[in-house]
This record gives structure tokens, sequence and C-alpha cells, in this order.
């Protein structure tokens, strides 16, 4: 399920990650496309992953959910499931979970992220709630 | 189909999920293990001819207040029967849920004694700041009293019953993701003629979704 029609992208030299919709919800998916281009050192291997990590007090937690590879240039449509479980993005007084798609690149010298695009993953049944009554979602 | 959940379909509550707190007996066997490791050590250095004051002070003291804690523990442990709390569902409960819970608990020598029960809601942050024991850091971030409605004394003992409100908002739901935790319980405090004062704690697991009657159009809070 997607929120509102919104781009959100990063954008990095020859390359473009973009999410149809910023705001999605646990058992749902994050949608969108990357547009890869030639790599001046050659095509390399690339994957799109969803992924939660936390900030705050805490030792951090970080998970990548979901992942597709995508490889060669042109536009690559990817569609991420968002666990039914969780968690959701929140910001608390000791901890933060804040969720991203990311494009990650693997190559002889190891990964590295490219490009990230922030994301946001409300409770099951939120997307109508909060957006129907304009309040702030668990904070 | 035991004698318990029997009662329960009785009093028209569908066969639910059961939670039982047994901590006053771990409580009364830490108490104990402690005073009598205290004893250990006092009787093993009583040969000690330069035995120091300090420690025979420090030993009689922590051997003092383990078996004050030691005796209110069994006393508890002996007055109270195990407190238990029946949920309507096996299933997590939602933001936004009201749920009506039962709290079971009496006094074993005289259960028809009057019992008084508050209630409140907490939802804690638990976040380990570095690894190794004693790193943890835990805030409570949401608590709200938990409305008390009704009293039901019968022969069978004390049932209360209590109406959860869950918060929509204010909290995030149950999580436990390594290092960083949030964690929902619910604090009944209990007291009575007959018995000491007691607490019981019960973890209750909130789920990521939002109550169905809210989706449906009610009024989010």
């Amino acid at each position: 399920m997607s929120g509102g029609a919104s781009d959100a992208g990063a954008e990095g030299g020859n390359r473009r990650l973009n999410l149809q919709a910023v705001v999605s919800e646990c058992g749902e998916s994050f949608t969108g496309a990357v547009q890869l281009a030639n790599e001046p050192v050659g095509p390399i291997a690339s994957s799109v992953e969803l992924a939660y990590r936390t900030e705050g007090r805490g030792v951090v937690d970080q998970c990548a959910v979901a992942t597709l590879d995508v490889s060669g240039p042109g536009l690559h449509v990817f569609e991420l499931a968002v666990p039914a479980a969780g968690p959701i993005s929140f910001e608390g007084t000791l901890v933060t979970v804040k969720w991203e798609v990311r494009l990650v690149s693997s190559g002889p010298a190891g990964s590295e992220v490219l490009e990230t695009a922030p994301a946001t993953v409300l409770p099951q049944g939120g997307l109508a709630v909060w957006a129907r009554d304009a309040a702030e979602p668990p904070s | 189909m035991n004698q318990e959940d029997r009662e329960s379909e009785d009093r028209g509550l569908p066969l639910q999920r059961v939670v039982t707190d047994t901590s006053d007996r771990r409580v009364a066997l830490i108490w104990l293990s402690v005073f009598v490791a205290s004893l250990i050590v006092l009787s093993a250095t009583s040969a000690v001819d330069d035995r120091p004051t300090w420690l025979v002070l420090v030993l009689a003291v922590l051997a003092l207040a383990a078996l004050v804690g030691a005796w209110r523990a069994t006393w508890v442990w002996v007055g109270w029967s195990n407190p238990q709390l029946l949920l309507p569902s096996s299933e997590p409960l939602h933001l936004g849920d009201v749920v009506h819970a039962r709290f079971r608990r009496r006094v074993r020598r005289r259960p028809d004694s009057g019992i008084e029960v508050s209630a409140e809601l907490q939802v804690q942050e638990r976040v380990k700041t570095s690894a190794g024991v004693g790193s943890t850091m835990a805030e409570i971030v949401y608590s709200a009293p938990v409305e008390v409605a009704s009293n039901d004394v019968d022969n069978l003992g004390e049932d209360c019953d209590l109406i959860l409100d869950i918060p929509l908002s204010a909290a995030p739901p149950t999580m436990d993701l390594g290092n960083n935790e949030v964690r929902w319980e619910l604090v009944i405090d209990t007291s009575s003629p007959a018995a000491p004062t007691d607490r019981s704690t019960f973890a209750l697991e909130v789920g990521p979704m939002v109550a169905r009657r809210l989706q449906d159009g009610g009024s989010g809070r």
C-alpha cells in the first residue's frame, strides 16, 4: 500500500533513487525505481535494500529487511516489503528508529552505500488514521 | 478444560490468555539465599582471630536486611494467590484498543476479605549502552492509570475487571531489536487488611497495528 504520490529521491552523479511514496505501513511495501547509468569503471553489481537502524543512547541495531539485486544501466523498478512485525518509525527518549531505502554497490573493494532515501513506516492501518485525523503518528 | 477455565467461561468471558506473575517466589528465594550466605560467611570467619569489626557489622546488617526481606516476601507469597491477568485474546493488543481484562488474586487464608486494586499502564524504553552486564538504561516514557471497572467478590476469590485504554500515538508498540527495546507493562497494586500490599507486573504485547475500530472511522487520540 502506498501513501500520497510524492517522489522522494536521492541523486548522485549518474544514479537516481526514487520512491513512489515515502510512507508505508507494516506488512505493505515501498515501491520505486532506480536509474543506473554506465559507471566510469564499468558496470558494478548493485542492490536496493530496505533497512532500519536505531539512534539514541543505546547500541545501534540495524537490519536490512528486504534486498533486490539491480545491475546494468537503465531503469530498475523495485518493490520492497515491510515486515508485518515492524518496527515502526518513531522518535523516542532513549531510542529512535529510522527507515531508509538505499542503493548499495558491491565490488572488489566491498559494499558501499551509494544513495539513500528516507522512509517512514507506520503501524498497519496507520495511513488511513493519521491522514484522516491529521494527527501525529507515534513518537 | 480445567476448573479455572470453566469458571472463566461461566462468567461470560471467552477462553482467554492467562498471564501469571510469579515474581514473589523468586524475590523470597533471593532474600533467603542472601540471608543464608551472610550467615555462612559470618560463621566461617568467626574462627579468625583478627577478623575486622567492620566486616562483622556489614555481614550482620546484610543478614538482618535479608531476613526482613525474606520474611516479607514469604508473607506475600503465602498470603496471596499467584496474581493472574486474563486477556480476551491470545493475539497482541493494538494501538488505540480498549481492552476489557480481568485481574484475579485472592487472599489465601481469608478469601472473603476486601481487596483494593489500583493499576497503571506503563511503557518503558530500555537500551543497552554497551556490551556486558549492568549496562542497560531504562526510562518510563508513558504511564496512565487504568480504570478499575468492578470488583466481584464471590466465594471463589477476588476478580477485578480492568479497562485497558491503549493509546494510539503516545507510545510506539512493543519492540525488541536486541539492544533497543520498548516494553509495555501493566502494574497492579493490591492491598488487603489480611495480607501485605503487593505489586504485580504483567508484560503486554502491543503489536504494530491500529485498532480496527479506529481504522473504520472512530476517533483517534
